[in-house]
């Protein structure tokens, strides 16, 4: 079938997960679906279900998409010196949600912290809320049940705090541990350039990310877990995403975004090596707010409006300039007639000319974003598209939800943003609607009973 | 924003569009010539193309480079394809799609020298069927259609002449408007505005394109609003600091029109400053299109690329900038901005109408009627004229959502009904002008 003849054979992966042999991500059960994409001809095609015939009849699966028979029974431990839902190879789709904490007293955060933990520890691996449902008719459910029976789907539920959390908006110290609050945190995110931020669905006093390779398993999570909070901590926004726009393993394809194109191929990954993620990822004991956030990182959230009609009017000439890659098979411009997949990962050549000028332009996203451009800074990107309908214009609302993990993001995030509304020719077509940070808790330790044992506890 | 077609501007040979523009004519100069038993074509005759549910047969499987015609009779029982694909086998350089069982059409196309491939495609779906290698070798050289070529050039000549003109005319209204608004007259300093300002957004991408030092840093300095600039955490717009780095129109329409007494200058000196500068930095953009001036980041040089694009981006402008009320946050005067966005898109778009109308008649008269029906759905919000006789608009706040000095932006679900109908024929009329590169460049 040719529905994707674009892709050569040598395109295919290995279909082996290459999991760190000592991280909170080590050893997931069995291999994912992205990860088989391209493997062709292997043989481990479903039964009866979905067949092997897809490509005249356009339907999803094709005879170059097997699908495993348990894709989804993947689980990833809760515990480790680090979270999980970071460098966990990205599942399919986020629900994230942002909280208002709606008391005065620590002891009812801390209660909150321990509910969490324990909840998020059962449904990591696929257990209901609470256990087993309670004998009593009587009494109301512990879990409301829409996953009951599903298989786990890689699911990750990832804990962090806000600003708003330690101080608000007059600067009071809320729960008397402000002192506690990193610089960062504390400098808070800064005006950047062309943004049209809206207050409601920005910032927030806590975040849960939840992250499912099965939409109503993430929508579960944040489901029970806000359930829980009801009383300590009200919602402020949630985002649903969907298509992960980026890969955090290398076992992953680089997926597309809404452009259309392959993005974030140079992303920072899990198997970058613990040296690299120490430097780049993770906050240490002698960074401001170390003490008690060593092993936690700074999560940084646009949200990024894409003008998707604007966007599909322009030439295939100039959507390739101002993202630099080729579209097809995601190839910088630099490389004259890519011809594979492979392409992608040819280092950009930023000297190279063509015509007389620049091959990838001065104003090119990836020369941009590039890391050789910001110091070698770089972020490990987690980024999903969003849908929400159209607008009252009658464009379709759609984007991306940018999210990224960074040690100390006034070395790397803010900059290349700063860069990136400044001078990236990409932002013509792109709105940021949406801001938020904060900082994500440690890895819960063995013997810890609640999200911030370090902080909190 | 600083659009970029300027600065990218793609180098690309005119043969291919010669090509083109003499297939139509090469078709029907020769449209008897048949090809020769041995497989090649002697002249610009048709190819014969013979489908089959299974099979693509080609009646030879070479020709000169030059238009090239094939006629593709479908003799199987499902609708098919026929495609001419670059060497790569995947680029497909010209196709017929839905050619229906038992009928015959033709395909006319320009090809060069190279090597390509032919293929069909039943139903349209799946793998090709019959590919097999199709060869151009180099035909007689092309003169370049002097018709077409003549319309090209003149695009050229009198869109320079337009930008050239609208450049004088923003001098010296932004003079005028500079003596109105350093005496104090504020009603008469809030039209000159507004006139003024209609120059420059007639020719706004070339005015965007512009550098001093960098491209862009002109309009920066001139059109900037306040939302573009950045900022510490937490820093409110009103915040004094921030509002001294702010030059151009949009710093001195948050003096003139808000009612928020932090938007003023602090001191007539300081408004002066902001006048003088927008002025100097006005002479600076005519000096520049006019070639008076060569110093600048980039020579200023009109392309036929820049005439083809000019109107889609003046459209999409008020596709993404005047629609939801951003540009004049303060003054509202956005639906009058837009009408000098339409007028530009009509200008520019004028150029090469007659290329379109010839190349593509049928797109030539979706654009007019496109042209038309925004006009109909912004003059719906006409009050009035200015002394010259062009229509006068509303105060886009009184029938748009929009952000009010430069605070919070609309939610997505709060656009008026007004704004809706002029985003739809906008839109419409964006996307039809989005195909005229393919018939003017190609």
């Amino acid at each position: 079938m040719t529905r994707r003849h674009e892709h050569d054979a040598s395109d295919a992966e290995p279909s082996t997960p290459q999991a760190s042999p000592d991280g909170p991500e080590a050893a997931p059960r069995s291999v994912g679906r992205r990860g088989l994409l391209s493997a062709a001809g292997a043989g481990i095609l479903a039964g009866g279900m979905l067949g092997g015939f897809g490509g005249f009849a356009g339907g999803r699966a094709s005879a170059e998409e097997p699908v495993m028979a348990d894709p989804l029974e993947r689980a990833y431990p809760l515990r480790g010196e680090h979270q999980q839902g970071i460098t966990t190879p990205a599942q399919d789709y986020l629900f994230t949600a942002a909280y208002d904490v709606t008391t005065t007293d620590l002891d009812e955060v801390r209660r909150l912290m321990q509910q969490w933990l324990v909840a998020a520890e059962q449904m990591s691996t696929g257990g209901l809320v609470g256990g087993e449902p309670l004998a009593n008719l009587q009494a109301v459910p512990r879990d409301t049940g829409e996953t009951w029976g599903y298989p786990t789907s890689s699911v990750t539920i990832t804990v962090g705090v806000g600003r708003s959390f330690f101080v608000d908006a007059e600067g009071e110290d809320r729960f008397g541990i402000a002192d506690r609050m990193p610089e960062a945190l504390a400098a808070g995110v800064p005006r950047f350039a062309g943004e049209a931020l809206q207050a409601e669905r920005s910032d927030g006093d806590l975040v849960i990310q939840a992250c499912a390779d099965d939409a109503q398993v993430a929508m579960h999570a944040i489901r029970n877990l806000t359930r829980i909070a009801v009383g300590t901590a009200a919602l402020r926004w949630t985002q649903m995403g969907y298509g992960r726009t980026s890969s955090t393993s290398t076992t992953q394809e680089t997926p597309r975004n809404l452009f259309g194109y392959k993005d974030g191929t140079n992303n920072l990954k899990q198997e970058d090596g613990a040296e690299e993620l120490a430097k780049q990822l993770w906050i240490s004991g002698e960074d401001s707010g170390g003490a008690h956030l060593a092993g936690g990182s700074y999560m940084m959230i646009r949200k990024i409006r894409m003008n998707l009609e604007t966007w599909d009017r322009l030439r295939l000439v100039e959507q390739h300039d101002i993202i630099g890659r080729d579209k097809r098979f995601g190839a910088p411009l630099s490389t004259a007639d890519p011809t594979s997949g492979t392409d992608e990962f040819i280092d950009p050549d930023f000297a190279a000319t063509a015509d007389g000028g620049p091959a990838i332009a001065r104003d090119a996203h990836i020369r941009i974003v590039s890391p050789h451009g910001n110091k070698g800074a770089r972020m490990l990107r987690r980024g999903y598209n969003f849908t929400e309908g159209s607008d009252s214009l009658g464009r379709i609302d759609a984007g991306l939800f940018f999210v990224a993990y960074v040690r100390d993001p006034r070395e790397s995030f803010f900059p290349i943003l700063d860069r990136m509304v400044t001078t990236d020719a990409l932002e013509e077509y792109l709105r940021h609607v949406a801001s938020a940070m904060f900082v994500v808790l440690p890895g819960v330790g063995a013997k810890d009973t609640m999200f911030g044992q370090a902080l909190l506890g | 924003m600083t659009r970029t077609s300027f600065l990218r501007t793609v180098t690309r040979p005119l043969a291919v569009a010669a090509v083109l523009a003499l297939a139509a004519a090469g078709c029907t100069d020769n449209p008897s010539a048949a090809p020769n038993g041995d497989g090649t074509q002697a002249g610009a005759g048709p190819i014969g193309v013979t489908i089959t549910d299974d099979g693509c047969e080609i009646s030879t499987t070479e020709t000169p480079s030059g238009p090239v015609t094939f006629s593709i009779s479908n003799e199987g029982s499902v609708p098919n394809e026929f495609e001419v694909l670059a060497s790569d086998k995947l680029r497909i350089v010209t196709e017929k799609e839905n050619i229906g069982p038992g009928s015959t059409v033709e395909l006319t196309t320009g090809l060069e020298k190279g090597d390509y491939f032919t293929a069909c495609k039943p139903n349209m779906v799946g793998a090709l069927v019959g590919t097999a290698p199709f060869t151009v070798t180099q035909g007689e050289a092309l003169a370049v259609d002097e018709d077409i070529q003549r319309l090209r050039d003149d695009a050229v000549t009198n869109y320079t002449a337009y930008i050239e003109d609208q450049a004088g005319q923003l001098v010296s209204a932004t003079e005028d408007f500079r003596e109105a608004y350093l005496a104090g007259d504020s009603e008469k300093a809030q039209d000159l505005y507004v006139l003024a300002r209609r120059h420059f957004e007639r020719i706004e991408p070339t005015a965007e394109a512009f550098g001093i030092e960098e491209p862009g840093d002109l309009d920066a300095a001139l059109d900037l609003r306040i939302q573009d600039l950045s900022a510490a955490a937490d820093t409110p717009v009103t915040d004094p600091e921030l509002l001294a780095g702010w030059t151009g129109w949009h710093r001195i329409e948050a003096d003139l029109f808000s009612d928020d007494a932090a938007f003023r200058f602090p001191d007539d000196a300081s408004r002066q400053q902001v006048a003088d500068q927008l002025v100097e930095d006005t002479y600076t953009l005519y000096d520049l299109v006019t070639g008076k001036d060569d110093t600048g980041s980039e020579k200023f040089a009109v392309t036929l690329e820049d005439v083809t694009l000019g109107a889609g981006e003046l459209m999409e402008e008020v596709a993404t900038s005047k629609i939801v009320g951003e540009e004049e946050t303060f003054s509202h005067t956005d639906l009058d901005d837009f009408q000098a966005n339409l007028d530009g898109a009509n200008v520019a778009y004028g150029n090469v109408q007659k290329i379109v109308e010839k190349e593509d008649p049928e797109l030539a008269q979706e654009i007019a009627d496109g042209f038309d029906a925004v006009q109909e759905e912004l003059s719906a919000h006409q009050a009035g004229e200015w002394e010259d006789g062009t229509p006068r608009y509303v105060d886009y706040s009184t029938v748009a959502t929009v952000q009010e000095d430069a605070g919070q932006t609309p939610k997505d679900s709060d656009y008026t009904d007004a704004q809706r109908e002029l985003s739809v024929a906008v839109n419409a009329l964006s996307d039809e002008l989005a195909q005229v590169p393919a018939v003017v460049l190609s």
